[in-house]
């Protein structure tokens, strides 16, 4: 006996919505800038550019430094190796953390007081320290980067634990399972929907925060593109760099998403 | 009451075991009053009650997942104290890990014992995997299973630890009609291949009829309480249009004031 697997395509039209939605949205945009057919009106450039200049510019600035510093490729490269250096610290202190916390009591009774006093405060607030501390270089930009991504990896992984099936425990008991045997291989499983879930919130919180850090504090960068833009008065630059971190940050999104539903087999039905 | 009482062969022994559950932190609520019954070597051994009536709290307090307010359960002479290994335990609901297939459910009991080796585990497992009649379906996983076939899982998980006892809490109340005579059946041929004592717990009068040795019957209210006991002398398999099946099918719905 065995089942077999059969693979269901969805209609050509359903696979072709997202790109239709993504093509009207910009075709919209560079309409509404420079109607057609209008020669003498269009919105001046500098309250909004249109995405073909954009683009234009983003394929000029794979090569040009002039006039921000730096190449499309080297404010994406600091970004990406600010965000990911931050994101991958929270995960590797922020998930062992909440899921110890989940299990272990002395561990919740120890670290959540201090969590709970750190967490409400804004990433960004811990900018003016971190200058003092790292400067404007990676270091300072890390480290907010960190602070921001590890609440969600400690929250997730935490409640995680704490929605695994409680018969699943008592079952692993009546199997003669010890505490951390049980903790590795039932609380850890279960708890990793969730844990994936903080993945990609974290994700969205480390990227959001870097931008908001390199719009304060950076030589380089993303968000450093966009402060340019601003103090040139060059719209396209800015937009530029907003469709930049929007790109990118889709693009691994989509990346954790699929290593999530390889890992999760087992788990989503 | 017709029992064999010779002491010598009783395997789970309970002794006045009362329960008494505190909700909310203020009101008691009692399951169980001075519960006492034998269940006897190799014997299969059906509490059967409605709904609400503490069996469940029994049988999971005989499995060590309750300690009891009062009273005390022994198996082979020995006091219950926690959870372990010589009691296998089947759910209601399953119970099999997702993230795990078939093999993979199957071998979590013998994965927590270090004397074994990788290669003995998995033969093991494929002994009850065989027992239970899912050989081909190792691979696969438990959402990819017919209820039936995943509490075939279930019974299979609780084999492989050998246990001496096998204590069963209303195993089939998922399944449909049909998948539930199919699984009785089944559930009578493994005994008979083994002999386990067996402790199975059901609402249902008609499987207690089919597949108990004896059956113990309990009070339709709370606090949970043993009424009667039933010999089932009745030659396996047992036909349930049987005059002497009906007869005793009677007999204890008589004495019930729950239609069962």
């Amino acid at each position: 006996m065995a089942f077999e697997t059969v693979k269901v395509r969805k209609p050509l039209l359903l696979r072709l919505l997202p790109f239709l939605s993504v093509a009207t949205f910009f075709l919209v945009w560079e309409f509404a800038v420079s109607p057609p057919g209008v020669s003498d009106w269009r919105i001046p450039s500098t309250l909004l550019t249109r995405p073909s200049d954009t683009l234009l510019l983003a394929i000029d600035k794979l090569t040009n430094v002039n006039p921000d510093g730096a190449t499309l490729g080297t404010h994406a490269w600091v970004s990406m190796q600010e965000a990911f250096t931050g994101y991958i610290l929270a995960l590797l202190v922020g998930i062992p953390l909440g899921l110890l916390m989940g299990w272990f009591s002395a561990v919740r009774g120890l670290a959540r007081p201090i969590f709970e006093l750190v967490r409400p405060i804004p990433p960004i607030a811990w900018i003016p320290l971190t200058i003092f501390w790292f400067g404007i270089g990676l270091g300072g930009k890390v480290f907010i980067i960190w602070i921001s991504g590890i609440v969600p990896c400690v929250i997730n992984a935490y409640i995680g634990v704490g929605m695994t099936n409680p018969v699943h425990i008592q079952m692993a008991r009546t199997f003669g399972a010890s505490d951390w045997k049980i903790f590795t291989s039932i609380c850890i499983p279960s708890a990793l929907p969730m844990v994936f879930g903080a993945l990609q919130i974290a994700l969205a919180y480390c990227w959001v925060t870097l931008v908001g850090a390199e719009l304060l504090a950076s030589d380089q960068g993303l968000g450093f593109l966009i402060t340019m833009g601003r103090n040139l008065g060059r719209t396209d630059i800015v937009i530029l760099g907003m469709v930049s971190v929007g790109l990118a940050g889709a693009v691994i999104g989509c990346i954790i998403d699929r290593i999530e539903s390889k890992l999760l087999a087992g788990i989503r039905r | 009451m017709n029992t064999p009482t010779h002491a010598a062969n009783v395997k789970i022994a309970c002794d006045a075991v009362s329960m008494t559950f505190i909700q909310k932190g203020v009101q008691r609520v009692p399951v169980l009053r001075d519960v006492s019954m034998e269940v006897f070597d190799q014997e299969f051994l059906v509490i059967l009650g409605p709904g609400q009536c503490g069996k469940t709290t029994l049988l999971r307090i005989i499995a060590g997942l309750e300690t009891p307010s009062s009273g005390e359960i022994r198996l082979d002479g020995a006091p219950i104290d926690g959870p372990g290994t010589d009691r296998g335990l089947v759910f209601q609901s399953y119970m099999l890990f997702p993230w795990k297939t078939v093999l993979g459910n199957v071998t979590v009991g013998l994965d927590m014992n270090p004397a074994l080796t990788p290669e003995e585990r998995r033969v093991e497992a494929k002994r009850c995997i065989d027992l239970v009649g899912l050989s081909g379906f190792e691979k696969y996983y438990p959402h990819q299973l017919s209820g039936g076939m995943k509490q075939r899982v279930g019974l299979a998980r609780a084999f492989s630890m050998q246990p001496k006892v096998m204590l069963m809490d209303e195993p089939f109340g998922q399944l449909d009609a049909q998948t539930r005579f199919f699984m009785e059946q089944e559930t009578e041929r493994i005994w008979l291949s083994q002999k386990r004592t067996t402790l199975f717990v059901t609402n249902n009068i008609d499987e207690a009829l089919l597949l108990g040795d004896r059956i113990v019957t309990m009070e339709g209210k709370l606090p949970g309480q043993v009424k009667a006991s039933y010999r089932v002398d009745l030659p396996r398999p047992r036909d349930p249009m049987d005059i002497r099946f009906l007869q005793l099918r009677q007999e204890i719905t008589d004495a019930q004031e729950l239609t069962l």
